[in-house]
């Protein structure tokens, strides 16, 4: 599984999650202000923690679970991937 | 656990006389808030109708009783609290430099009749202060300071809202007595760990985003602390919260995968959050009301804005 792949499906669970939330999830891309524009919320956000820590294996370290690194699909792609 | 095993012996809080209790529907805010409020399970709050230090000898005071330990047998006294001005007595009406050094863990060691030399000041921890001071505690006892006396004083400013992030903020005073030989009916510091992150420290201008940062820090911490322990949940009889909002508990608990009914909320309806004495008020009033076998275990928790997290576990001493 490439990297472009996996940014895709953090992207799909991202839109999933916000379903409850926007209209339009399909707005959302790679770049969209995840918590800016609400697309997230602080519950939502432990469902993203736990897709990407158990379906993808993503390790976080309790020091990079602050929101400034889930900011968008493109910086959570950037702090959890080695190479985006 | 980097400090010294010590052994909690008194828990002691304001009386009711100390503070005047208010309904949380008296609180200027709209209707809808004051709904979500009580949804939240706040039914009142309580205000000091005396002088802030006035209350905290008297808890200082209880607590030492409590703990049977005479004032010259403390060895150190650690003052916690979120807000500066606990830290500066300053009754001189006119504000001269030296009104700026009256100590008031200077003013509690004199008044006490402590001959104690080691004195500390604990600030900026936000609502984790008396935690903390546990922590500290932890850390400095050892052969020539076994008795420390830990004091949290918080009174919110009178312009100032108590309506913050769902949550009602009472004044609040509590000490503790903490010694390194083994008491009886005492609560023994198993282990302490906290996650400091200060992204947020400009809390009003990140106030959303650390509200989301908030339960994925908190379940992790929960998790490093239980697995540091190695315990898991079913070794532990009650978290011992901070009294932020049963909403917020229902979140946290669902998503640690642990019944709700594990949560000791007894005291947030009537004392709402007392900034750092939450999970010590919980445990007291555990303690009180329960037949405790020696050895159960319980963990404290608590945030404070800044941004910081901490948890730890505590063990029923009944021998």
């Amino acid at each position: 599984m490439n990297n472009l792949s996996i940014k895709n499906q953090i992207l799909e669970k991202v839109r999933s999650l916000a379903t409850n939330q926007i209209s339009d999830p399909n707005k959302i891309t790679f770049e969209t202000r995840i918590f800016e524009e609400k697309t997230l919320n602080s519950v939502t956000l432990l469902e993203l923690i736990d897709f990407l820590e158990l379906e993808l294996g993503f390790h976080i370290n309790e020091d990079k679970l602050s929101v400034e690194y889930f900011e968008s699909v493109n910086e959570i792609a950037d702090t959890f991937l080695e190479v985006v | 656990m980097q400090g010294r095993k010590i052994y909690i012996s008194s828990i002691e809080f304001e009386d009711s006389s100390d503070k005047q209790w208010k309904d949380v529907s008296e609180l200027e805010l709209e209707a809808t808030e004051i709904a979500r409020i009580k949804e939240s399970g706040f039914s009142q709050y309580s205000v000091f109708n005396k002088d802030k230090f006035e209350v905290v000898l008297n808890v200082a005071s209880k607590a030492l009783d409590t703990a049977q330990i005479r004032a010259n047998e403390i060895d150190a006294i650690i003052v916690a609290s979120a807000f500066g001005s606990s830290h500066v007595v300053n009754t001189s009406e006119q504000k001269t430099i030296e009104s700026y050094f009256q100590y008031s863990a200077m003013m509690i060691r004199e008044q006490l009749g402590l001959s104690c030399k080691h004195v500390y000041g604990l600030s900026q921890l936000g609502c984790i202060s008396l935690h903390a001071s546990l922590d500290l505690a932890s850390r400095i006892s050892g052969d020539d300071i076994r008795n420390v006396l830990c004091i949290s004083v918080d009174q919110i400013p009178d312009n100032v809202s108590r309506y913050v992030l769902h949550s009602i903020v009472s004044d609040s005073c509590g000490a503790l007595v903490t010694s390194t030989q083994k008491r009886p009916r005492s609560l023994i510091l198993k282990s302490y760990d906290q996650i400091s992150n200060s992204y947020y420290w400009d809390t009003s201008k990140y106030i959303n985003k650390l509200e989301a940062s908030y339960y994925p820090t908190s379940r992790r911490l929960i998790k490093n602390v239980l697995a540091n322990s190695n315990l898991d949940m079913s070794d532990i009889r009650y978290i011992m919260p901070n009294n932020v909002s049963q909403e917020s508990w229902q979140i946290l608990a669902d998503s640690l995968g642990i019944d709700f009914s594990k949560i000791y909320l007894k005291t947030l309806s009537e004392q709402a959050h007392t900034v750092s004495l939450d999970s010590f008020l919980n445990i007291k009033n555990y303690i009180t009301n329960h037949d405790v076998p020696n050895g159960e275990k319980f963990m404290f928790f608590g945030f404070g804005f800044g941004a910081f997290w901490c948890a730890g576990i505590m063990e029923y001493c009944n021998e």
